[in-house]
């Protein structure tokens, strides 16, 4: 079992040199660079000066090389905007994001769920198709729509909740529901899918065979075997949770890490732009290695499996 | 029923274990109706072990389903007819009594051990489960109890607590029946429980079956389609075709003084013992299908005697003797007894 989690934590390694190599490669390409947009006043000579400064004119590898050497010094380098460090510019909005994140799994999970298991087990009912309507609906409705839906009624019209910005509760709230609702949606089509082919299992009919009342069976027999697809599904939608707080932030004006990205890319500020894709990447490497691990608590095949390996 | 059998029958009702009277179950689809059970009866006197054969489809396993009140529905609803257990009326129960007598006073071990089990639960757990269930006690006391029934069906103790895809498909049956027997139930269903076993599994468990049958003094209904099993566990046997039991006697009556066509068909599908080079004579055609039934006796159309009035009326019930009865045109009163034109 820890050697596949060890094996599994030196994946994160490639996956790490991979993508911030196409970053890093997509920030050089691009045209126009930081300084351009720096000191758009500045003359010619002060420019290639600055751009001396800060590396730029150096081979795309070597600055890469330079760039990997001094992250695993720690060192994720200054922003060109602010001419703070990376890390410190990070640290201040990670906390931001990850509450952001934290509360919209929280609600995902804790109604996708219940929704998905109660629509399957009442298939066919008022309760069922209305359920999978609105799910369908959450899947289809573009994040930044509903977020600015979700502005215009509440905050604007009816005044209920603040329209952007952060400080109170009341800012998290449409935020959060804007993050939750395509991830709720999936998970509870999925949970409903995987239960209704549980459910005609024919050790669910053993179980019944026993005088277990069928709530019970549920509960102790149903819920555990349908939960493979759910954890899969649940820890993508955590992963796309990181790039729906892209849009989220941008809408909301949350001052996390997503409206951060956006704001260094059109800065073409590189380092900070590298940081975030990091974090992004590190933080959705780590939620699928605790996936797989969940895999074989909840099913002793694939526990089987792993220790094999 | 019958005045005949009011009149002679050896046994009086309380001492019957199951009791299946005129049971009728539809499935009701958006394809149409399918009757699976046409006016089934149905008798077990206590402490033996009734046959229950036929071809797939017949409507064996919804038969064991009604006795434990697990018909899926929708789409199965049973339409009339009664069912006793020990006397008590199944059907007039709620699902919370229900509870109490499934897997109590009444079990049933399904036809694939294979899928029978919960993949993600240890397999001790799974047999303490119903026995904490009914016996109300806590897993510490029922763990022993557990135990003890793995070691009864031929399980080591050490892999109590391993999961089913750990264990083969005999073992896994082994599991399933010692579910089963884990509150002394009176009445024990088996559902063609050997079917996905190999021919040497199959005897271990049969075996092993019959010894339990003993020990707990239960009646068993067996379904199965294999002759073989009947003639090694059953004291009696229904022959059921299209939702009814067309010739039912005991084991003697039905192997040796064979009245109904369609007991000839199954046993001339057999390979014959003494002369290998037989051809088979299977029945010809397929079991009618469920949602448009034949008019007259359901087997006319496959049936090599039939006459002109098999497509028309529904043959009376016919008895050779108490237990022995036909449900075909080719007797009355008088040639049941004597035999008719089917020999062995």
């Amino acid at each position: 079992m820890w050697r596949f989690v060890l094996k599994r934590v030196l994946t994160i390694i490639p996956i790490m040199l991979g993508t911030t190599f196409i970053v890093f490669s997509i920030m050089s390409f691009a045209p126009g660079d930081a300084v351009g947009m720096l000191a758009a006043d500045a003359s010619q000579e002060e420019k290639a000066a600055l751009r001396q400064e800060l590396g730029l004119d150096d081979p795309l590898l070597i600055q890469y090389a330079r760039y990997i050497k001094n992250l695993l010094l720690g060192d994720m380098g200054i922003s060109y905007k602010s001419g703070a460090p990376v890390t410190e510019e990070l640290a201040a909005r990670i906390p931001y994001t990850a509450l952001l994140a934290v509360v919209a799994s929280i609600i995902t999970i804790i109604l996708a769920i219940p929704l998905g298991v109660i629509a399957a087990i009442r298939q066919n009912t008022f309760f069922d198709t209305s359920s999978m309507v609105f799910c369908l609906l959450g899947i289809s409705i573009p994040p930044f729509w509903l977020g600015l839906l979700l502005i215009l009624s509440f905050g604007v019209k009816l005044k209920m909740l603040p329209v952007s910005g952060s400080g109170s509760w009341a800012h998290l709230i449409m935020p959060a529901i804007t993050q939750s609702v395509a991830g709720l949606a999936t998970i509870a089509r999925v949970t409903r899918s995987s239960m209704l082919e549980v459910i005609r299992q024919d050790y669910i009919r053993t179980a019944r065979a026993k005088g277990i009342a069928y709530n019970q069976v549920i509960r102790r027999h149903a819920l555990k075997n349908s939960l493979l697809p759910t954890i899969t599904v649940a820890g993508l939608q955590v992963g796309a949770l990181l790039s729906g707080a892209v849009v989220t932030e941008t809408v909301f004006s949350w001052p996390g890490i997503g409206r951060f990205l956006v704001s260094s890319i059109s800065w073409r500020d590189t380092p900070c732009v590298l940081g975030c894709v990091v974090i992004f990447v590190l933080t959705f490497s780590i939620i699928n290695l605790i996936v797989d691990i969940l895999y074989g608590f909840v099913d002793p095949r694939i526990k089987a499996i792993y220790k094999k390996a | 029923m019958n005045q005949n059998d009011a009149v002679t029958a050896p046994s009086p009702m309380d001492s019957l274990e199951l009791d299946i009277r005129d049971l009728r179950v539809e499935y009701r689809t958006m394809e149409g109706t399918v009757y699976a059970l046409n006016g089934i009866d149905l008798q077990i006197p206590k402490g033996r072990t009734l046959g229950l054969v036929g071809e797939t489809g017949a409507g064996k396993s919804t038969t064991g389903l009604a006795i434990m009140n697990l018909i899926p529905s929708p789409p199965g609803v049973i339409v009339s007819g009664s069912i006793f257990l020990g006397g008590e009326s199944i059907l007039k129960k709620s699902e919370k009594e229900m509870n109490l007598i499934r897997g109590n006073k009444v079990s049933m071990i399904f036809q694939d051990p294979m899928t029978s089990l919960n993949p993600v639960v240890p397999v001790v757990d799974q047999i303490m489960e119903v026995i904490e269930h009914h016996e109300k006690i806590s897993p510490r006391e029922s763990l022993p109890k557990a135990l003890e029934m793995l070691e009864m069906v031929g399980i080591p103790r050490n892999r109590a607590h391993e999961y089913p895809h750990q264990f083969s498909g005999g073992m896994k049956q082994r599991v399933i029946i010692a579910i089963a027997l884990a509150c002394s139930p009176y009445l024990l269903i088996a559902d063609e429980p050997t079917t996905a076993l190999d021919v040497t599994i199959q005897a271990q468990v049969l075996d092993m079956m019959r010894e339990l049958r003993k020990k707990y003094q239960m009646s068993m209904l067996m379904i199965t389609h294999d002759l073989g099993i009947v003639v090694e566990i059953c004291d009696l046997v229904a022959v059921i075709y299209d939702g009814r039991v067309v010739e039912h006697g005991t084991l003697r009556d039905i192997f040796i003084n064979t009245r109904h066509p369609y007991t000839e068909g199954l046993f001339n599908s057999l390979p014959d013992m003494e002369n290998p080079k037989a051809e088979l004579k299977p029945i010809p055609g397929l079991m009618p299908d469920p949602t448009r039934i034949p008019t007259g006796c359901p087997f006319h159309p496959r049936c090599g005697y039939a006459m002109d009035i098999c497509a028309k009326t529904r043959p009376s019930r016919y008895y050779a003797s108490t237990e022995h009865y036909v449900e075909c045109h080719l007797y009355d009163e008088k040639t049941v007894v004597s035999g008719g034109r089917i020999k062995q």
